[in-house]
């Protein structure tokens, strides 16, 4: 068992500042990362994702908490001791080395001989399709090759934990996905240990195991993709995620009432009464006349009508309260902006997130 | 489109003829004429004796000795003076900052006369004085400046996170710093390095107080033809000043070539054949 | 930055070289020998180094030291000469109060080519070792020490502080072949500069030899040198006095080279002025000047020096020993040397320097004094008869203060 365990972490500015609330860079923070996992941070820049990811890795100092690998308490090993890697938003392959001597770097530091870490060097190149690029230097490579050569040298030296600051975020979208694709399968067939940051939420979905959402230099929740979707704990969080349809209202004996009046619903879960938001998920409303088990009827007006990888997305006027949902083609040609239509809300995907 | 570049190297050689080989006319002519008076274009007659001098005096040489070697001492302190200096105030938040480049820049717009003037006397009670050593500390005042401006710039230009880089590969201090940070700042350095010898070599007011007449170097020799109105010899003298400066410089950029050469081996050639 | 290391090795590479240039010397009871016998004076001076800080800016007198005097000395008195160039006398003189005020006791100047204004200055701060010239033997044999020209520099009374190495007059240089016949009286001069234009010019005091010629113009038109052999300070009308001559200067200034407006800042620059034909005269204060330059090209083969029918100032150098000098034996023993008949009559050649003799002709055996009159001083120079026949005495250095300042303000900001 090698978890990654970070205990109570913290940070906080360097600034001298009265001694409030506010200094903190990054609240402490706790997690466990399993041997093999694929983990992401998730946030806003200035969230303190990649602060916390610096700590981990030692190149910020901690004011206070504990790094463990395993059994090994790593507090205050320096950096360059920890067996991690790094690999950044820029590729920072060194500009006077070949492709080969830049991916045996980490190698050379551990003093294996030059055979074999050349060959070592040559056989994580290939892993990463650059196989007779060993001999170019960085500046004749593209960005998605130097990005590559960055994993593979990161990769090389077999370490205990990869740490990647947004690494794909410099690159174009097509780039991108094939490099997730890429990470995805050298992860898989390494088993090594992940902890990824970035603030785009399709990449931390598409390639984490589990994903931990930042704010305001804290975490405010942590689970698996589908998890943070369907039961985001703050609404905080479903904003982050997406979710725009958020009602604030009451539920009593049974009965939600959005403050705004446009919903009124009786709630077939079990939950006290007081005040709770209702998220909605887009993929919860469906455009439809009359009214169906399970479903709560809310007519509006059609404001905005947008067309998007085969499926329309609209955003509907109910009341006071603005609600996005996605249609079919053919739902959608049937209505235009400034139309009123009706909408069905099934009750059963519906997320109730207590105030 | 072919005809573009030709014309452009043409310019430039032009150009190269005018602002470096003109210059130079006159003091040739001026070391070996014999009688070459106005409104006459070229010398009447020719004569070797301001060579003569120059070249057969022993001392010509031992000036050219010293001369070279206080620069490169001067230059190599200066490299290990300036990296940590730079290093230290691109990189932390050093209180007052201002305050320690202004100490480090103020050679540059203070005359050295007034410094000068100022450590001699404690040079002479701490014995620094007629020494290679007090010349080299006194060389280190005008030269710094120069060297510390590169390095910071050359700092300034590389981002921590190369070196957090190659922590995270497992790199210590000194090979962080031999394989990142020193290729980095070379072309800087190498910069600092060209002006801290050419400054050194052309000083006269320092080296003439602290050296005492002790450590002569080829200023020293040079300056009282250029006062005494011998414009032979002072030219002779100024052409083999020159000569050494261009070979100085030419030795230092033949040395980074070579150092870029010894890193990059074979691939030069199929790097240089890419557009 | 783990340099340490390195640092290290590098201030011990400095320290090293530090310490090869460092110099042995002794100067315990150095002022014995200002009573010592001469046997016990050389046989100290054997194997010394003597240090000569001088004037380096002329080829002909940096060979003469170098060439012939240097192994001379090595071979007849085991002693290592040693030229050190110096741009300034001034220099001399502001390093040695340095050294003083530091307390340092182990000095490398051995002996310096001083006189006039910096010997005041040093003798008034003490710089010099002290009443040498008494000891050595060529300097009671040869030289007259009551001629006002050995006992006082510039009017300061040399007190046995320094021996007299050489003498320079003043003199005009024309080139005969452009006129025929110069002026010989600062009368004449300012008819022959209003008749040639352009023509002439002297260097801006303070100059050396533009200020001489300033003073060359004092005595002539303010009616002679007599009076001026009093302090300054002891003649109360003398504003009046030097007026005639502030008078003269600009009587003669728009008639000068770019009509007076500005003035070569160096004897050098006029030279200059001269060799390319762009004026017509030149001066000097070394009589000899003319003939090495024709020697060298750079003045025409036409160029003649002459004197003023009233006679030129001329003045006596001097060879010094600084209080601090580490090796005054060997210093004694080289001044001694180059005060030799034989040296002597080596500098006077225009080869070899062209510098007038401090000894007195006299006092010199009929063989000496055959191989001095033999030098041939070359075409452009006067002979040493008619030069010493037309020696005019130097002011003390407080006029040539009061005349530096009262040219500036009276001439060149007019």
């Amino acid at each position: 068992m090698s978890d990654l365990r970070i205990i109570d972490i913290e940070k906080r500015y360097q600034a001298v500042q009265p001694k409030n609330d506010a200094s903190f860079m990054l609240r402490p923070v706790r997690l466990s990362i399993r041997e093999g996992e694929f983990f992401s941070l998730l946030g806003p820049s200035g969230c303190g994702k990649t602060t916390l990811l610096k700590l981990v890795a030692g190149l910020l100092q901690a004011d206070g908490g504990e790094i463990w690998v395993g059994g090994e308490n790593l507090t205050n090993v320096p950096p360059e001791s920890r067996r991690f890697a790094m690999v950044f938003q820029q590729s920072l392959l060194f500009p006077h080395k070949t492709i080969e001597d830049n991916v045996a770097f980490g190698l050379k530091m551990q003093k294996v001989g030059k055979k074999q870490r050349l060959k070592a060097a040559r056989d994580m190149l290939e892993q990463v399709g650059l196989a007779g690029f060993g001999n170019r230097f960085p500046d004749e490579l593209s960005g998605g090759q130097q990005q590559r050569v960055a994993l593979a040298r990161a990769l090389v030296a077999n370490p205990r934990v990869l740490l990647m600051d947004e690494p794909f975020s410099a690159l174009d979208p097509g780039l991108r996905k094939e490099m997730r694709e890429l990470l995805s399968r050298i992860q898989k067939d390494f088993r090594v240990t992940v902890l990824f940051v970035t603030h785009d939420r399709d990449e931390a979905f598409a390639l984490s195991d589990r994903i931990a959402v930042m704010g305001d230099g804290q975490l405010r929740q942590v689970g698996s993709a589908r998890d943070l979707y369907e039961r985001p704990e703050t609404t905080a969080v479903a904003s982050f995620l997406g979710l725009r349809n958020i009602l604030s209202g009451v539920l009593k004996n049974s009965r939600f009432a959005s403050s705004d009046g446009t919903i009124e619903t009786d709630v077939t879960k079990q939950l006290t009464d007081g005040a709770y938001f209702m998220v909605i998920r887009p993929e919860a409303i469906k455009a439809a006349e009359g009214n169906q088990l399970g479903h709560v009827s809310v007519s509006g007006i059609v404001q905005e009508l947008k067309y998007g990888r085969g499926m329309y997305s609209l955003k509907v006027n109910a009341g006071n309260q603005l609600l996005e949902c996605v249609v079919t083609t053919t739902q959608a040609e049937k209505t235009a902006v400034g139309e009123p239509i009706n909408l069905l809300v099934d009750m059963e995907e519906v997320w109730f997130l207590k105030e | 489109m072919k005809k573009h570049p030709q014309l452009l190297s043409l310019f430039a050689f032009i150009a190269l003829i005018i602002f470096v080989v003109v210059p130079f006319v006159p003091l040739i002519l001026s070391s070996v004429s014999f009688s070459w008076r106005w409104p006459d274009v070229l010398p009447e007659s020719w004569s070797f004796r301001a060579w003569e001098y120059v070249l057969n005096d022993g001392r010509t040489w031992q000036a050219v000795g010293i001369s070279l070697w206080i620069a490169l001492i001067v230059t190599a302190v200066n490299i290990l003076l300036a990296l940590p200096a730079a290093n230290a105030l691109v990189r932390y938040p050093v209180r007052g900052r201002w305050l320690f480049e202004a100490i480090i820049f103020a050679p540059i717009i203070i005359p050295p006369f007034i410094s000068v003037m100022g450590i001699h006397l404690t040079f002479l009670r701490l014995g620094l004085t007629e020494t290679v050593l007090g010349v080299v500390l006194a060389h280190i005042a005008p030269t710094l400046p120069y060297m510390f401006r590169a390095v910071m710039i050359s700092y300034q230009t590389l981002s921590a996170d190369w070196e957090d880089q190659a922590r995270m590969l497992g790199a210590r201090a000194l090979p962080r710093f031999f394989h990142v940070v020193l290729p980095h700042l070379l072309p800087g350095i190498l910069a600092g390095a060209s002006l801290s010898v050419l400054i050194s070599l052309s000083q006269y007011l320092i080296t003439f107080i602290i050296g005492a007449g002790q450590v002569v170097t080829l200023p020293i020799l040079l300056f009282p033809f250029v006062s005494g109105g011998d414009p032979g010899i002072a030219s002779a003298y100024s052409l083999l000043y020159a000569a050494i400066a261009i070979a100085a410089l030419v030795g230092m950029d033949a040395a980074l070539k070579r150092y870029y050469q010894l890193n990059k081996a074979p691939q030069d050639l199929a790097k240089g054949g890419k557009p | 930055m783990k340099l340490y290391p390195i640092t290290a090795i590098g201030m011990l590479a400095l320290a090293l070289s530090a310490c090869s240039s460092e110099e042995a010397g002794s100067a315990t009871d150095a002022d014995s020998l200002l009573t010592d016998d001469w046997s016990v004076i050389q046989d100290n001076a054997q194997g010394q180094e003597v240090n000569m800080y001088m004037w380096g800016g002329n080829d002909n007198i940096n060979n003469y030291l170098d060439d012939w005097v240097a192994p001379r000395m090595k071979e007849q008195h085991g002693i290592e000469l040693v030229r050190v160039p110096m741009n300034d006398a001034q220099d001399i003189i502001n390093q040695l109060l340095d050294e003083k005020t530091a307390g340092k006791t182990d000095g490398s100047m051995d002996i310096v080519w001083i006189n006039g204004e910096n010997f005041k200055a040093a003798k008034d701060n003490d710089l010099l070792w002290g009443d040498f010239t008494g000891q050595l033997p060529n300097f009671n044999d040869y030289v007259d020490a009551d001629a006002p020209e050995v006992s006082q520099d510039f009017g300061e009374p040399v007190e046995g502080l320094e021996a007299p190495w050489g003498k320079a007059q003043f003199v005009f240089v024309h080139d005969a072949n452009q006129h025929e016949n110069p002026p010989k009286s600062m009368t004449e001069l300012a008819d022959w500069v209003k008749q040639n234009p352009g023509q002439f010019t002297y260097p801006a005091p303070p100059d050396f030899t533009g200020s001489a010629f300033v003073r060359q113009v004092l005595y002539e038109t303010t009616g002679g040198h007599e009076q001026y052999q009093q302090p300054a300070a002891d003649i109360e009308d003398l504003e009046e006095r030097l007026e005639p001559m502030w008078q003269y200067l600009n009587s003669i200034e728009p008639y000068l080279w770019r009509e007076g407006e500005t003035y070569p800042e160096s004897l050098a620059k006029q030279d200059q002025l001269f060799a390319s034909g762009e004026i017509g005269m030149t001066m000097s204060y070394d009589p000899a000047l003319a003939a090495s330059e024709v020697l060298k090209g750079r003045f025409p083969e036409s160029t003649r020096t002459y004197l003023l029918d009233g006679g030129t100032l001329a003045n006596t150098h001097f060879l010094s020993i600084p209080f601090n000098a580490s090796d005054k034996a060997g210093a004694l023993v080289a001044i001694n040397e180059l005060m030799s008949p034989a040296a002597q009559t080596a500098k006077l050649s225009p080869e070899n320097w062209g510098d007038l003799t401090a000894l007195d002709l006299e006092k010199l055996s009929p063989e000496q004094q055959q191989a001095m009159n033999e030098v041939d001083l070359g075409e452009a120079t006067l002979s040493i008869e008619e030069l010493e026949q037309n020696r005019l005495p130097e002011l003390s250095s407080d006029y040539i203060d009061i005349i530096e300042k009262g040219w500036t303000e009276h001439v060149a900001k007019e």
